[in-house]
């Protein structure tokens, strides 16, 4: 399922290069449970980081692959940047391409994006028309002879209508360009992702496709549990967004199906839920636009943008009519599947609101939303209360049968390993010292390092706990 | 044996109030609480999250008024010629120097650490505040000397150390008064298996040396075993079973203790499991009879169907939606655990 070959992650830090990752070997098999066992700063945590590209920027991976199920999903990134055009790089020139395209597109994509019709048709014609209007009255142009004004040429003194109509064009485009431009800066550097990863072909657009793919599977193939769930979940969200947003990310086919089966709406416009700055940005842009033409006396400008908010507001009010969409008959499904008591009422609350053991099983149906295959539990019961614990471990259990799939269990509490694992591995210094079956390890251990670990918890009697002694590892 | 501490009957009740300031319920954090915790031995409590062990721990030194009941304390802490043994009776100057009987050691070595001061003024802080200024600087090398760090250390930011050491400050500075009793919150589960063994012969060697008192607070029972003479399981704000270590464990009579002891992850693999369902019970009572009921809702068992039989210690059969059987055992109303053979 997963094979980890030779990966060694360094991090660049001022005082030097760290090796957290030393010519690490692992492979996890289909179906099965695998511990990965260590002290603090083994490079546990790092392992499972680098196999996902989650590392942060002073950490790169040196050597070595990570397959999922034989396709590499990361290697060492070393950046092979050779191509050139006409003595600029090809990352230079899409960054060009990138500004060239949000200046000319930039309001067009938006709206696109916001898929909003009337917006998209009627704004334009109607500003037009506006403009055209208020040019031709300056010019002593009666309120009913607007049509007059357009078609017929007028006295001395008066705009030709078709001059009145070529000004107001150009006055509306550009102020078109200009806010566009705004609005699409302020879009796009919330996404993320910038556009170069859409019209370019240079080596950034394998980038663009890696870096997509290992977007699909985080979250996707790979479920992954953190230490401590109450960090992990966005506390400004419900669980039935947080749970939702992974399902239209990952099983967004799933969805349709399931609402054109039940006839039931499919989900609400939840680009816009998950990205509600945007709202937010265009509503502040829209009051200052306001203010400002009231200030300068010229209100009538600052109806468009009147338009606009109503239509914000309003969104809200024409979407909250749906009881229950295919979403959250998903979600509710998903939280059943961990055992939570009354699914329904857990979707709407607030991660503060549940309890450690809950919140660790909301975690754990984020991780399996997106129909994971692996699952990755990265010291999952460290933050919890023992008798929580092997509530959390069962069901870390009971849900490995049923989906038949390959866990990675990582922690540092050898009676978990003990537990719950069939195949486990010792981590010492970056390097895995030991690699055996449970009952193998527990009874026969080889290593040093493995010998001083089991020797140093303490069993029942009152004699003195032995410590394990690092110096006679490392001669070993 | 002599007792160093008597606990009787002690209760805290914190108000839940609503938002025009009256009370709507009370969270009962230590419901009737009574415990003899002995000279030169170490007592254990165990217990999971908010079933009321930091209160106890805080109305013991004071630092939160108990509801109701009593502390007393013995010869040994108080003096021979004190006016009232009781801790609730003690005046603020008493107070104070009933304080300097107890150090305190907290769960997170970080978090109790100040990260702006160095060692020897975190060491000395304690000597400074009771007055006991003369050859400081000799007194906190000794202090640190005892826990196993060195004149080298005194002028490094706790952040330059690591868990371990950081842990062991903290124990230099609880000891830096001479107490009576040690009170030790969770000491070792913020560290690694063997720093963890480091720090449990330290502080096995510290009781020798200087006939210590510990008040052991874990949640992790295998340390609690090695660690304690004695020891309390908490539920729920009240004290379920109290025994000596070795026949607790052989010998577990409650329910819930019984469940604890079944949850913690061991080496061998057949033994009778007995899984909690669901969380504890709010401690939170509602003075309203009608909110009550929402509070102890059993969750879980909704789905399933419960039968009462009698006998065998089992006080329910519970049919799951898979139709399986398995025994339930009562923990308290509206908690149940599920025996797995």
């Amino acid at each position: 399922m997963l094979e980890i070959e030779n990966l060694k992650t360094n991090f660049n830090t001022y005082d030097g290069v760290v090796k957290a990752l030393d010519g690490v070997n692992l492979k996890i098999k289909d179906g099965e449970i695998f511990g990965l066992v260590g002290e603090t700063g083994s490079g546990k945590s790092v392992t499972c980081y680098s196999a996902l590209k989650l590392l942060p920027k002073t950490g790169e991976i040196v050597d070595g692959t990570v397959k999922l199920n034989g396709e590499i999903i990361a290697s060492s990134d070393k950046v092979t940047d050779g191509t050139n055009y006409a003595g600029f790089s090809s990352r230079f020139i899409a960054q060009l391409i990138d500004s060239l395209i949000i200046f000319l597109f930039g309001l067009p994509i938006l709206i696109y994006e916001i898929k909003m019709a009337a917006f998209t048709t009627l704004l334009p014609l109607l500003s037009i028309l506006y403009y055209a209007y208020f040019e031709s009255s300056k010019y002593k142009a009666t309120p009913g002879k607007l049509y007059q004004g357009l078609f017929v040429t007028g006295p001395n003194g008066r705009l030709t209508p078709y001059e009145a109509l070529i000004r107001s064009t150009l006055k509306f485009l550009s102020g078109f360009l200009t806010l566009g431009t705004i609005f699409s800066l302020i879009y796009f550097s919330e996404k993320k992702e910038s556009l170069h990863d859409r019209f370019c072909n240079s080596h950034v657009i394998s980038q663009a496709t890696n870096d997509r793919r290992i977007r699909e599977i985080r979250g996707g193939e790979i479920g992954i549990i953190f230490q401590d769930p109450l960090s992990a979940l966005n506390p400004v969200m419900t669980v039935n967004e947080q749970i939702g947003e992974i399902l239209v990310l990952h099983q967004n086919e799933e969805l349709q199906k399931l609402a054109l089966e039940k006839e039931i709406p499919t989900y609400k416009s939840e680009k816009w839920k998950a990205s509600p700055g945007v709202e937010f940005t265009i509503m502040a842009f829209c009051i200052s636009f306001i203010s400002l033409f009231v200030m300068l006396g010229q209100w009538r400008f600052s109806l468009p943008f009147f338009f606009v908010m109503l239509m914000l507001f309003f969104r809200d009010y024409v979407q909250k009519d749906n009881p229950a969409s295919a979403l959250d008959l998903m979600v509710i499904d998903a939280l059943s599947r961990v055992k939570l008591p009354n699914p329904e009422q857990i979707a709407h609350s607030y991660p503060h609101e549940l309890s450690g053991g809950m919140q660790q099983r909301v975690m754990i149906a984020m991780a399996l939303a997106g129909k994971a295959k692996m699952l990755i539990a990265d010291e999952p019961t460290t933050a919890l209360d023992v008798t929580i614990q092997a509530q959390i471990l069962q069901l870390i259990k009971d849900i490995q049968r049923e989906e038949n799939m390959s866990v990675l269990l990582i922690t540092h509490d050898l009676g978990v390993v003990a537990e719950t694992c069939e195949r486990v591995a010792v981590m010492y210094k970056g390097k895995i010292v030991e690699e055996a079956s449970v009952d193998e390890i527990f009874k026969n251990p080889k290593n040093e390092y493995t010998k001083g670990l089991l020797n140093a918890i303490p069993k029942g009697g009152k004699e003195r706990l032995k410590v394990p002694n690092l110096e006679e590892v490392e001669s070993s | 044996m002599k007792e160093i501490l008597t606990i009787k009957n002690l209760k805290k009740h914190f108000p839940v109030k609503n938002s025009w300031g009256s009370d709507i319920a009370l969270v009962k954090a230590l419901d009737g609480v009574d415990l003899k915790i002995e000279s030169g031995k170490t007592f254990g409590i165990v217990g999971e999250s908010g079933c009321g062990k930091t209160t106890l721990m805080r109305t013991l030194l004071r630092l939160v008024e108990p509801t109701s009941g009593s502390v007393i304390l013995s010869e040994k802490i108080i003096g021979t010629n004190a006016v009232s043994n009781k801790l609730e009776d003690l005046s603020s100057e008493k107070l104070r120097k009933f304080r300097r009987q107890i150090g305190v050691v907290f769960q997170d070595p970080m978090g109790a650490l100040n990260p702006r001061m160095i060692i020897k003024d975190i060491v000395s802080e304690p000597l400074v505040i009771h007055g006991k200024t003369d050859k400081i600087r000799d007194r906190v090398i000794e202090l640190l000397e005892n826990v196993g760090l060195g004149e080298e250390h005194l002028y490094r930011y706790p952040h330059e150390f690591s868990g371990g050491q950081r842990q062991r400050i903290v124990i230099a500075r609880a000891l830096a008064l001479d107490p009576k009793i040690l009170v030790l919150d969770e000491p070792t589960s913020a560290l690694d298996v063997s720093v963890q063994a480091q720090i449990l012969n330290l502080l096995n060697d510290l009781q020798k040396k200087y006939d210590l008192t510990y008040i052991f607070i874990s949640h992790d029972l295998s340390v609690i075993e090695y660690m304690c003479d004695r020891l309390a399981v908490m539920y729920l704000g009240r004290v379920v079973e109290e025994a000596d270590t070795e026949e607790l464990f052989s010998n577990p009579q409650h329910p819930y203790t019984k469940a604890l002891l079944s949850a913690t992850p061991s080496f061998d693999k057949v033994k009778e499991k007995i899984m909690i369902l669901g969380d504890v019970p709010s401690p939170i009572n509602y003075l309203d009879e009608s909110k009550a009921k929402l509070a102890t809702e059993i969750t879980e068992q909704e789905k399933l169907e419960i039968k009462a039989i009698e006998g065998k210690g089992i006080d329910y059969i519970v049919r799951s939606s898979l139709n399986e059987v398995f025994p339930l055992i009562q923990i308290s109303e509206g908690h149940y655990a599920r025996v797995k053979q």
